[in-house]
């Protein structure tokens, strides 16, 4: 089927993005919260200022939302290597 | 360099049992592609055919399992002899996905929070359903997975600066700094330095340069390496940032100490929003580039270029003598063509005018990127909006100074610039960070 990606990572299209705005939700962090965008492997940097724009078109002012670590997609076992006996 | 010299000869992987080349250089994503690989994986709702965009690490489009190891970002990794690739997220098969139904089901989009809420049994069934079909690929092998077994106890390192992006800025700041003779590490996500110089042939000359006069120093570079979070909580010496940035290697994690922090962390690659704008075949026009010029990559048919930057990517494609057909400049796209991959597109030669099609495998999109802020902001600098210069950006001066001490800035992250101005303000910037250290750099800088 047709549809506009807005976050491919975690599938949100245009529309459920517009329908999201239209509910009432127009702050960014609603709009991430609601549709779940920005919350994939790519952590909002193919997605973020779409969002960004379509919510300052709202709002008069287009804000990013919090960037929490980790920014990029790591192996659990990263925060929990193998201590190594001297 | 030390060692034996590099193998040049073409490696042997598998992709789903089937036996593929790779030449030296080329990711796992580029193999796939010139294999003639169009689906990597399955999108995670609507189960719809995913392939590579960025070709930077910065989507998340090209997720397939690497010798047991899920969603690894194709991209990134090195294709080597024997690697056992696995394209992911398809019931049965990536090929024939059952639950490609979904697409059709929810062709208006899916409102997660109203399914079935009409009745309590409703609701149950729904979430059990959910909970079944949900998620992006499977669980590691813990057996044969390489990542999580090779990974060592995660290390501090101090040092007077870090920088982190390894384009023009960076480049540039490290080589004066490390002249100036501080010690300097130059972190860098991708495999190889040079960032967006990368885009041109006149670019990655430019970029040998940059990296022969680097060599030149005692800066320790870290490719491969991978900034994934500032943290502020931690005290570190009273004389030094308080805080420590995490990067990840492929060997561990680092927790590094700096006594300055320069973000060069240049910008990413946009996307259009038009329908059908996640095919696979529709790419970042930096990150084909790329692949044509550092990863031998030949992308077969033709090539529809569209957007802001499409004269220069049109231009850069042509020059290596690929089929180019670039869009009017006024283009506004309505739909990519095709059902697993690109077959041509839509689009208006602008308002109201007539729809139109060309035809091509691959669409081009040479949008304009946005700069990478995120770990700017978890330091909590200061971030402005102009669309000019790709919307978000953060707020330095001529020297790269942000609104936090120890924090310095330069490049494409304080707004889109040339690379002659980053290059520029890379340097201006390590002279201020020097200058603050009290630790002048020579004037022959």
């Amino acid at each position: 089927m047709s549809k506009t990606l807005v976050c491919p990572c975690e599938d949100v299209s245009l529309a459920d993005v517009e329908a999201c705005l239209a509910a009432g939700y127009v702050d960014l962090e609603e709009v991430k919260r609601y549709t779940g965008f920005g919350t994939g492997p790519c952590q909002g940097k193919q997605c973020l200022l779409h969002v960004a724009r379509l919510c300052g078109e709202r709002t008069g002012e287009a804000q990013p939302f919090t960037a929490r670590p980790p920014l990029s997609p790591v192996p659990l076992g990263l925060f929990a290597g193998k201590r190594r006996e001297p | 360099m030390s060692g034996s010299p590099p193998d040049q000869g073409p490696r042997h992987l598998t992709v789903d049992g089937r036996r593929i080349g790779a030449l030296p250089g080329q990711s796992v994503a580029t193999a796939l592609c010139a294999a003639g690989v169009d689906t990597f994986g399955r999108s995670v709702k609507y189960h719809r055919p995913r392939g590579p965009f960025c070709f930077a690490g910065q989507c998340g489009s090209c997720l397939v399992r690497i010798d047991g190891a899920p969603s690894v970002r194709s991209c990134l990794v090195e294709a080597a002899a024997g690697m056992i690739v696995e394209r992911q997220n398809g019931f049965p098969s990536v090929d024939q996905d059952l639950l490609s139904a979904a697409d059709l089901i929810f062709a208006g989009g899916m409102d997660h929070h109203t399914i079935g809420t009409a009745t309590r049994a409703g609701s149950y069934v729904i979430n059990e359903a959910v909970r079944l079909a949900s998620g992006l690929g499977r669980l590691p092998d813990v057996a044969t997975a390489r990542a999580p077994q090779m990974l060592a106890a995660p290390e501090t390192v101090r040092t007077d600066v870090v920088i982190v992006g390894g384009g023009p800025a960076g480049l540039a700041a490290a080589t004066t700094l490390a002249r100036g003779g501080l010690a300097v590490l130059l972190i860098e996500e991708r495999r190889t330095l040079g960032g967006s110089l990368l885009a041109s042939t006149e670019g990655v000359q430019r970029r040998d340069w940059l990296v022969a006069q680097l060599q030149s120093t005692t800066a320790r570079v870290l490719t491969e390496a991978t900034a994934i979070g500032w943290f502020g909580e931690d005290r570190a010496e009273p004389q030094d940032a308080p805080g420590l940035l995490a990067v990840a290697t492929r060997e561990r994690l680092l927790k590094i100490v700096a006594r300055r922090y320069l973000y060069a962390t240049g910008s990413y690659e946009q996307n259009l929003l038009f329908a059908n704008n996640d095919r696979p075949g529709v790419v970042a026009w930096r990150g084909l580039l790329r692949l044509v010029h550092e990863e031998q990559f030949r992308p077969e048919g033709t090539l529809l270029v569209v957007g802001e930057y499409g004269h220069a990517a049109a231009a850069a494609l042509t020059a290596a003598g690929l089929a180019v057909d670039r869009l009017p400049v006024d283009a506004e796209l309505i739909a990519a063509r095709g059902r697993t991959r690109v077959t041509g597109v839509d689009y208006r030669a602008g308002q109201g005018a007539p729809k139109q099609t060309r035809r091509g495998r691959w669409l081009v999109i040479a949008a304009r990127p946005a700069p990478a802020t995120e770990l700017l902001r978890q330091h909590g600098c200061i971030v402005g909006w102009d669309d000019a210069r790709g919307g978000l950006f953060v707020v330095a001066d001529g020297e790269g100074r942000t609104d936090r001490p120890h924090v310095f800035a330069c490049g494409d992250v304080c707004g889109l610039q040339s690379h002659e101005l980053s290059l520029v303000a890379g340097r201006r910037s390590a002279m201020a960070i020097a200058a603050s250290l009290a630790r002048p750099v020579g004037s022959h800088e």
